[in-house]
């Protein structure tokens, strides 16, 4: 069986982002960029089910520029096979570009189960799982803390308001990966060394039969803000000057 | 007037205190010839600048020719001493701190193999696990004579211008007349609480009547040995109340356990992945219950465990004693509102296990502790801006980056994974370790507040770097795990790494054959031995892990024995042959005529790192100086000017296990004093 994991080039978890200056968006030069931490936990997920013997071999995608082959490289660190690497130079895709492309691949791949992060930690969209689930007309398990794989189906427990959801998906499928799903592993160096040897193939939107207007960006920017910096606090004697300003100086009670 | 707790004075009888930060008595085993000398005095002054309150100095500093130092201490019974102390004294002063001194008798804690080869004393013949000394039994004429050592002592310190001094009792002749264990002597010092006492408060008579009243006296002591038997909580408190009542002593310093062991001493001074703070309250209670002055310390490694403890009243004075090894500034940065650029003590106890095999104090991640004469806490700025290129960002790497980032130069470190640490977060995989990634995390705060420039997810190749167009080039790019060691089977066998990273799963029944003897063996066999599986330790050595040493040991010891591991010293692993899932293990023996085959289903090898040179030596034919550093220049502390290629377009330098394995004070010095000086 074939795994496919999508995984994405976002600025470190660790980075405190900065706008830039005229609000286009967010300044990435000299920025830590890393895997998206639940694309981290998605390859974590498909390397298990490997190391388990139920799968036969983890391929990973990823979409951006010519640099998110480090963040291939990471995942191939932590132990999947090879990896693919759609070029689409400093494009801005947005959900449902991503999704095509991710379609392509899986049709051109034929995996049994695509995992991606339930969202990333960029934009927060979470679309493009449900989106690549749609265009493949494939059942979707999203937001999984629990995946169970056996010949023909799988099991996901959805982590959803108020509690827990278990879902069965007849294979092929897509999953998204939520937190708690696993805790992903350490990549030492020696698995960095293996990696660096291991294939990546380089493709184009082109090549995979998508032509500008599939991929083009359907949203406009029109503003990009920090949040407002925080008020130095206050120190109250009493607790009636603390009700007091609660209900006069704050208006919340 | 800042309102922190912390930087309150203290007025302890006459003595005013600028804050309640201290420093409690330790032994670095800096002396020279027994006195306290120049390296002595730096390292001090040092930490008088940084502007703590108070440093107590000389662990255990000798008044009797019969308590020979078991490492380098002070040798406070000859009159010699006096000069000295004056200097060490107004060094410190100079700089507005207190300066106190410990005086002990160690008793049977030492060996009679030293010195002027006299019997170890004690109260009773019972010997030390730690020192392994067999006592003589204490005399009517020994007492008095070390009595009168005592008050010679506190006489001499008094002339050299201390504030103040204060006497062992906890693992020391004084608290081994207190403790029912190690006292088998009938009156007038053996037998009741009482009597038992006799000794203590003789010594202080002898010694308020020769140095006064005024002088400070205090009592650094346990208050519960926490051992079957021993001295009971109970008597420590009704101690503390006699100490109290008899007007003698200014101060107590209250410790709690007992110290004749390893495991003990390490409970009385935890290290890394143990609790913080655990005798605090203990400490608490006894000022509670006494009214008098406290101070205490045991790992109390950060600003906000001492501010509570200060602010709830627990004690007067609160000690961060290793935590100053690591950083010297602590209360200046306090000040200065700079708490987060402290420089985090991890509590991998370096500076204490190195002392107790007979080597100085060191910190593990701040080189220049101890090398005041030598190294720079505050490293100058450079004359000329030059840019950096340092390939790897384990802790060599990220000190050479800190100190150019210091220097005021250009750097950009190039960084194969997506993390920085190299072996340091590799180490801190280990929830006991954990706390080791503070040297990482520190750095990485301070190469950014420095303006560093990182590239993670980078393989450097030659290329890469030299793009960069370096002035200097620093390879700090560590090593791989080394376990091509067999004469036949290497492909059967995985490394520490593949543990540790959790990138092998455990076996059953397994082999660690440790040739290193470092932490990276025991990581594994813990990591095994928790998942249930047999575990065996091999070491060709005549102890195993060497390199962890004492107090580091005990943790691994607690969990491992726990276990059932089995330690086997003096076989080496010859070969592996693989048979079906049987690895079959032929097992020799440096002394010889040994052959033994036995059988495990993983076999583990912990034999160092191979150096990760390949980027280097592509280099190395470009460069102006062909990779050569002057180890006169380096030692001297003057800037690398080797020229063996005038052509070259760079410096270059290999630092850390990019050279050879050692060990992350090796790579961090490496790096201080290379950088320091470009």
């Amino acid at each position: 069986m074939k795994v496919l994991v999508a995984v994405k080039r976002v600025v470190d978890y660790n980075v405190k982002v900065r706008v830039k200056n005229d609000g286009s968006g967010v300044d990435l030069t000299n920025v830590k960029m890393s895997i998206n931490p639940f694309d981290e936990i998605a390859v974590e997920e498909a390397v298990r089910l490997k190391e388990a013997g139920k799968v036969d071999e983890v391929v990973l995608v990823s979409i951006g520029s010519a640099k998110s082959e480090e963040t291939l490289r990471t995942g191939l660190a932590m132990g999947a096979d090879r990896g693919i690497l759609v070029n689409t130079d400093d494009l801005a895709v947005e959900p449902l570009a991503v999704a095509k492309i991710l379609q392509k691949v899986t049709e051109k791949e034929q995996p049994s189960l695509v995992i991606l992060g339930k969202q990333a930690i960029d934009d927060d969209c979470n679309q493009t799982g449900q989106m690549l689930s749609a265009l493949m007309n494939w059942p979707q398990g999203t937001f999984a803390s629990e995946v169970a794989l056996d010949d023909t189906q799988v099991t996901v427990t959805r982590e959803v308001d108020g509690g827990l959801q278990t879902v069965k998906l007849s294979l092929p499928a897509v999953v998204t990966t939520d937190l708690r799903l696993n805790e992903p592993r350490f990549a030492s160096l020696p698995n960095i060394m293996k990696a660096k040897k291991k294939p990546v193939d380089k493709l184009t939107p082109a090549e995979l039969g998508l032509g500008e207007g599939d991929i083009k960006p359907r949203l406009e920017i029109v503003q990009t803000q920090e949040p407002a910096k925080r008020q130095a606090g206050i120190k109250v004697v009493t607790v009636a000057e603390l009700v007091d300003k609660l209900k006069n100086e704050a208006g919340v009670l | 007037m800042s309102n922190d707790p912390l930087l309150q004075p203290y007025q302890l009888k006459h003595l005013t205190l600028r804050n309640r930060i201290i420093m409690t008595s330790h032994e670095p085993a800096y002396p020279e010839e027994g006195m306290p000398k120049g390296r002595y005095i730096a390292y001090h002054a040092e930490r008088a600048k940084g502007g703590v309150a108070m440093t107590m100095t000389a662990g255990s500093a000798a008044v009797s020719k019969d308590s020979p130092p078991v490492f380098n201490n002070l040798l406070v019974y000859k009159d010699e001493v006096v000069p000295y102390i004056k200097d060490l004294t107004d060094a410190v002063h100079e700089h507005g701190a207190a300066i106190m001194i410990q005086l002990t008798h160690l008793g049977r804690r030492t060996r009679w193999d030293k010195a002027h080869w006299l019997p170890v004393v004690s109260p009773s013949h019972n010997r030390e696990a730690a020192h392994r000394a067999f006592p003589k039994k204490l005399e009517d004429w020994d007492i008095e004579r070390i009595i009168k050592d005592y008050a010679d002592a506190a006489e001499r310190m008094q002339a050299g211008g201390m504030d103040g001094i204060e006497l062992q009792a906890y693992g020391h002749l004084m608290d081994q007349f207190w403790s029912p264990l190690t006292n088998d002597l009938d009156g007038p010092y053996g037998g009741s609480l009482d009597n038992r006492l006799q000794f203590a408060f003789d010594v202080l008579s002898a010694i308020r009547q020769r140095v006064g009243n005024e002088f400070i006296v205090g009592m650094r002591y346990t208050g519960d040995e926490m051992m079957d038997r021993g001295l009971s909580p109970e008597e420590g408190f009704e101690i503390s109340r006699r100490l109290t009542e008899s007007g003698m002593v200014d101060f107590l310093n209250v410790v709690r356990g007992h110290i004749d062991t390893d495991p003990g001493l390490t409970d009385v001074i935890p290290i890394q992945g143990m609790a913080n703070s655990p005798h605090l309250d203990f400490a608490g209670d006894i000022r509670a219950a006494t009214g008098m002055p406290v101070f205490h310390a045991a790992k109390i490694p950060d600003v906000a465990t001492a501010r509570h403890a200060v602010a709830s009243g627990k004690v007067d004075l609160v000690g961060m004693t290793r935590a100053h090894l690591t950083d010297p500034h602590i209360v200046r940065k306090i000040i200065e509102k700079r708490e987060e650029q402290i420089r985090p003590c991890v509590g991998a106890n370096y500076c204490l296990d190195r002392i107790y095999q007979g080597g100085e104090a060191l910190c593990l991640h701040n080189a220049a502790s101890g090398r005041e004469q030598t190294m720079p806490h505050d490293i100058p700025k450079a004359t000329t801006k030059k840019k950096f290129v340092i390939v790897g960002a384990g802790p060599a790497g990220l000190e050479a980056a800190r100190v150019a980032g210091e220097r005021g130069h250009e750097v950009v470190v190039l960084e194969a994974a997506n993390v920085p640490g190299g072996q340091v977060r590799l180490t801190a995989q280990s929830e006991r370790r954990k706390e080791m990634i503070s040297i990482i995390d520190w750095r990485m705060a301070e190469c950014e507040r420095l303006g560093v420039q990182f590239k993670f997810n980078t393989w450097a190749e030659a290329d890469d770097v030299e793009a960069e167009n370096p002035d200097v080039v620093i390879i700090a790019t560590g090593g791989l795990p080394h376990t091509d060691v067999l004469s036949r089977g290497n492909e059967h066998v995985i490394s520490t790494w593949d543990i540790i990273s959790g990138d092998v799963k455990p076996g059953k029944n397994v082999l660690v054959f440790d040739d290193a003897g470092d932490h990276a063996g025991l990581q594994a066999a813990e990591i095994i031995a928790k998942t249930g599986a047999k575990v065996e330790i091999m070491t060709p050595d005549r102890a195993f892990a060497p390199e962890v040493m004492a107090m580091n040991l005990v943790p691994y010891m607690r969990t491992l024995q726990a276990l059932d591991t089995t330690f086997t010293v003096t076989y080496r692993l010859d070969a592996v042959e693989k048979d079906g899932a049987t690895l079959k293990a032929h097992i020799g023996s440096d002394y010889g005529g040994i052959n033994q085959v036995r059988e495990y289903d993983q076999i583990i090898v912990n034999h160092g790192v191979i150096p990760l040179d390949d980027i280097y030596f592509e280099l190395k034919p470009h460069s102006i100086n062909l990779g050569e550093m002057s180890h006169d220049q380096l030692i001297n502390g003057s800037a690398q000017s080797v020229v063996r290629n005038p052509d070259g377009r760079y410096q270059l330098f290999r630092i850390g296990d990019a050279v050879a394995t050692r060990n992350t004070h090796a790579a961090i010095y490496d790096a201080l004093r290379l950088v320091k000086d470009l």
